[in-house]
């Protein structure tokens, strides 16, 4: 069952669409990476599944209930976690999450313990009595994740989680997320930094001028647009033998070429059969080094999908 | 029950106003312009003849009091005009909005928090006064009076605060309305308090109307206002409310409510004064010129949809055909009130009943003034534009008939005023009476056909619906 669908949703400020038609689906456990250029309606469609702007058409449900309609209960399910967002000045750290704890009905006797509890996950246990406006802004993203897990959502709605971060607090966020991923959270995170989703999204949303180009597991749209699954073969000495064996005796590879004495061909034979190439290798002798499937590259689908147009 | 019960968000503003040092200096600057209030009034009872007629203690009570009042009612809408548009301004309006806290309750936090930080400032006077009593002959009773009027001014204009802090979008858009509106509001009393005074100096018509109001006093008047206040409060709250909804006319039907209330509770006051000051009052029709009077204004907002637009409430009273936008359903509700109305004149004495004329002629003014609304919505397109011109327009209408008149017969009616005020109603004309009852039907249809012959030109090419 999705947990998180649209359906034709559209929103239209004026003459100008900022999301068109746009139909999303999550299941449960899913990491959903969704790409666009500045401007392309990544925090609009965000802001309408977060309850904050409602859509000119179309639907939006989140575990079965509708964005419109039903907002209270939209609201319990999700933790929001905006672009751009301020803190309270003369406030603690520990005053400011007891506060939304407090907003989200948290009894006052679990209080305590879950802010320890949120403030170690996003390790921020030693700042608990600092004033939030002497965090530094990777701690204030963090703090603002803390919050968002206060009332233990089942969907993460996270927009632009990393931007304006140091090298170092973006590793530390991304830490964070994997966590998030393996306590079985359903998330929707914004970004137009790709390296930063590549390896902690299993599905990407390529959205431009408020229109999805292109949506579902990466290794599907990889090979939905390339065919095949680009290999990386290092061999001993007899690199030549092994583009032979390649070329002339394997069907489902093609374009194999040399670059600094990697080897790397197109696979586009049925998935998960790679083996046949390197048993045809081994037949003939060749020592193998290393065999790997080429990760995917976030950039080259976005480039690929997009046509750099921004609103 | 208790945890139910618990505001995170007063707690929250009341823990950031108290940790300032702001409000430190505000309290310190309150209580030397209170003490600076006394030593002036001290040194002109000293200087002046002042002392033949009152005592000092009465003279000192009456002018840290009147200065406390003041200083009360120029601090309490600055408690609240920030704190709604500080959270927008700040960012930190999103995340308090996705919170399962009810849009009332977040306004409620921040208006019971700005009333917690006026009761303080409040009591922080009460040792002067305690100094005064030592002087002796001051009624206890005329501080409570004092106080609990204090306590009411700036809860309703700490309401109003909060309210248009959540309509306007920046604080200073919200400071210029609530502190206009406080001017106004000093303005029209003093205004009010002249024409009383003059009217009873020299007998004039309207001192009867006027004279009703002399019969108030004691606890009736402390019943009436208090709840009068609260019921303020309440709407000015919920218009607040309304305005943190992405549609603030999902709302609307919750301010009409209040609205409502407030209205009964007034027409309640004004058949009680009737009954009361049956003997002194010359005015007839003293229910429906009390009703037309409230329902001007409301017949401005829920024509133009300006604080009480609304969609949801009556739009199954509407055939679907009829594309339901904001105004259109403001007319069942002023026929509901006006309905409240008529009602409620049943429990006056029958020889100060008003007439059918007088009614007819009340509901044709309002037909009117919805017809007029609905046009200046349909071509302004603004809820605030279309308001705005109503009100101005009448204001506008009124001085224009009435610079005209002044170069006529005094003695003459004119009765091209009743398209911007109901004076045949107040004067009891029974001739413009029956001639404005079946003309105001009349161009508010002409009115209203142009109106929705724009509309429909305008929908036809695609262009937006009034909100």
């Amino acid at each position: 069952m999705a947990i998180v669908e649209t359906h034709n949703l559209t929103k239209k400020y004026g003459q100008l669409v900022a999301v068109d038609n746009l139909n999303l689906r999550l299941e449960e456990g899913d990491i959903l990476g969704f790409i666009g250029p500045n401007g392309a309606g990544k925090t609009t469609t965000i802001r309408i599944l977060a309850t904050l702007l409602e859509p000119t058409g179309g639907t939006a449900t989140i575990a079965g209930h509708d964005v419109v309609r039903e907002p209270e209960a939209v609201r319990r399910i999700i933790g929001y976690m905006p672009d751009f967002f301020g803190l309270y000045d003369d406030i603690k750290v520990w005053e400011y999450l007891d506060f939304f704890a407090c907003a989200y009905r948290v009894p006052r006797s679990e209080r305590e313990k879950l802010i320890d509890d949120v403030l170690a996950l996003t390790d921020l246990s030693h700042k608990k009595d600092d004033y939030v406006e002497a965090l530094s802004r990777g701690m204030k993203q963090r703090l603002c994740l803390a919050k968002t897990l206060l009332h233990n959502p089942q969907v993460l709605l996270l927009d632009e989680p990393a931007s304006g971060l140091d090298p170092r607090a973006r590793v530390e966020i991304k830490e964070l997320l994997k966590e998030l991923q393996n306590m079985g959270k359903t998330v929707l995170i914004s970004s137009h930094i790709l390296p930063e989703l590549a390896d902690i999204c299993n599905k990407i949303a390529i959205i431009e001028r408020g229109e999805l180009l292109i949506s579902g597991e990466i290794g599907a749209i990889m090979r939905q647009l390339t065919g095949s699954h680009v290999l990386e073969i290092r061999v001993a000495e007899d690199t030549q033998t092994a583009v032979q064996v390649l070329e002339s005796q394997l069907e489902d590879v093609r374009e194999v070429q040399v670059e600094d004495g990697v080897i790397r061909a197109h696979y586009v034979g049925p998935p998960g059969e790679h083996y046949r190439v390197v048993w045809a290798l081994s037949e003939k002798r060749v020592k193998i080094l290393s065999f790997a499937e080429q990760t995917t590259d976030l950039e080259d689908i976005f480039m690929r999908v997009t046509q750099g147009a921004v609103q | 029950m208790i945890g139910r019960l618990e505001n995170p968000v007063f707690r929250q503003s009341s823990r950031q106003r108290m940790r300032g040092a702001r409000t430190y200096g505000c309290l310190m600057a309150y209580l030397l312009t209170l003490g600076g209030g006394v030593l002036i009034a001290y040194l002109q009872f000293i200087d002046t003849s002042w002392r033949a007629t009152t005592g000092l203690a009465q003279a000192l009570f009456e002018a840290l009091t009147l200065t406390q009042w003041f200083l009360v009612a120029i601090v309490a809408p600055a408690l609240t005009t920030s704190a709604i548009s500080m959270e927008r301004e700040q960012r930190t309006f999103d995340l308090l909005i996705m919170t399962p806290l009810s849009r009332f309750a977040i306004v409620w936090g921040k208006f019971v928090s700005a009333l917690a930080f006026l009761v303080v400032l409040i009591v922080c006077g009460i040792p002067m006064v305690a100094v005064l009593f030592l002087l002796g002959g001051i009624d206890l009773a005329a501080v409570v009076e004092r106080y609990a009027g204090m306590l009411i001014t700036g809860a309703v204009l700490a309401a109003l605060g909060v309210s248009m802090s959540a309509v306007c979008g920046t604080s200073t858009l919200a400071n210029l309305i609530t502190y206009g509106v406080l001017a106004g509001l000093y303005l029209f009393g003093m205004g009010l308090g002249m024409v009383f005074v003059l009217s009873r100096a020299f007998g004039g018509g309207i001192s009867g109307g006027l004279g009703f109001f002399t019969w108030w006093g004691g606890w009736r008047l402390w019943v009436f206002v208090v709840v009068l206040a609260m019921l303020m409060v309440m709407l000015l709250l919920q218009i607040g409310a309304n305005y943190l909804l992405p549609d603030p006319r999902a709302g609307a039907w919750k301010s009409r409510v209040w609205t409502a209330l407030l209205f009964v509770w007034c027409m309640l006051g004004v058949v009680w004064t009737a009954g009361m000051s049956a003997t002194t009052t010359t005015v007839r029709h003293v229910v429906a010129i009390a009703a037309v009077t409230l329902l001007q204004p409301i017949a401005i907002a829920v024509s133009t949809g300006v604080l009480m637009g609304g969609r949801k409430w009556y739009q199954w009273l509407l055939p679907r055909a009829l594309p339901v936008g904001t105004v259109q359903t403001g007319l069942p509700y002023l026929l509901l009130l006006l309905l409240v109305a008529f009602l409620s004149d049943l429990f006056v004495q029958v020889s100060y009943r008003s007439s059918w004329l007088a009614w007819a002629y009340t509901a044709g003014h309002l037909w009117w003034l919805w017809c007029l609304g609905y046009a200046c919505s349909v071509l302004i397109n603004n809820r605030w534009g279309a308001g705005a011109a109503l009100f101005g327009g009448l204001t506008l209408g009124g001085q224009f008939i009435g610079t005209i008149t002044m170069f006529q017969q005094a003695n003459q009616p004119h009765t091209t005023i009743n398209l911007v005020a109901p004076m045949a109603l107040y004067f009891s004309r029974t001739q413009e009476l029956e001639l404005w009852s079946s003309i105001y039907p009349i161009i508010g249809l002409t009115v209203l056909a142009g109106a929705a012959w724009l509309r429909h030109r305008r929908l036809s090419r695609g262009g937006q619906e009034a909100r």
